[in-house]
């Protein structure tokens, strides 16, 4: 897997337009997954009162479906974080 | 209940019985069940395929063990990736993936990425939030696998999963 592979998934994701939830930033790293397949992880930072659970779904079968086009078929882990005031944990 | 079922609910329990700040060891352990919920949920439906008499349950109880985590993903990942095999296509009657299996088999990978974090990963750390997130997406994957279970695309997938020589590449 390419070095770049983080880099060039960030740009798209902040390329992509008509997202049902507005992401304020988003956080990629590329690695090997549990099974040892290529994967990349994203991370989408939106504001506390987006939590309509249809609209995540959806957001993520996007980003899913971005990141595999312009990796040639990498799997991306998408999770949801709040940009700012996210509830720490212990 | 049934063990998906507790496992489901335990999930939920683990993640908002703090009422501030929950542990990481319970938010972990709350990614973990819901794997299971979903694993143990598709395992049982399968094995009820396999062994279908009413005295089988030991027979399922052990055709149960020989599920392998792995192969369950990858044959997730190509249902989730609408890529499956040219070999079992025929046996879909020439329909597309329903979005419900797609989801549900999108759900298993994602879920069984995030028990191996929260169970091996110490340095990985979740918010709550995050782990609500993941128990709602298990949730829909009950809720999508009801809509599919006595389709055909659900006795593929289950048939597909069982499966722990590549039959179908």
């Amino acid at each position: 897997m390419s070095t770049d592979t983080a880099r060039v998934v960030q740009t798209q994701l902040e390329r992509m337009s008509g997202l049902p939830v507005p992401v304020r930033s988003w956080d990629v790293k590329d690695g090997l997954d549990a099974t040892d397949d290529p994967a990349v992880w994203v991370w989408a930072h939106i504001g506390s009162e987006q939590s309509d659970s249809d609209a995540l779904r959806c957001l993520k079968a996007m980003v899913r479906e971005r990141v595999r086009e312009v990796t040639d078929g990498l799997w991306a882990y998408v999770l949801i974080r709040e940009a700012e005031g996210t509830e720490g944990a212990a | 209940m049934s063990l998906p079922a507790d496992l489901r609910a335990q999930a939920r329990l683990l993640a908002t019985k703090a009422s501030r700040r929950p542990k990481q060891a319970s938010l972990r352990r709350s990614v973990s069940a819901s794997y299971y919920a979903l694993f143990h949920l598709l395992v049982s439906e399968a094995t009820r395929r396999l062994i279908s008499r009413s005295d089988g349950d030991e027979l399922r109880n052990c055709l149960s063990r020989a599920f392998d985590h792995a192969t369950m993903k990858t044959v997730a990942r190509q249902f989730a990736s609408r890529s499956i095999s040219p070999k079992l296509k025929p046996g879909l009657n020439g329909q597309d993936l329903q979005d419900e299996i797609v989801s549900v088999a999108a759900t298993f990978v994602d879920l069984q990425q995030h028990r191996h974090e929260a169970d091996y990963d110490v340095g990985r750390v979740f918010t709550r939030p995050e782990v609500l997130d993941v128990i709602s997406d298990a949730e829909v994957a009950f809720s999508d696998w009801k809509a599919v279970r006595n389709t055909v695309q659900g006795d593929a997938f289950l048939g597909r999963v069982h499966t722990t020589q590549p039959v179908f590449g």
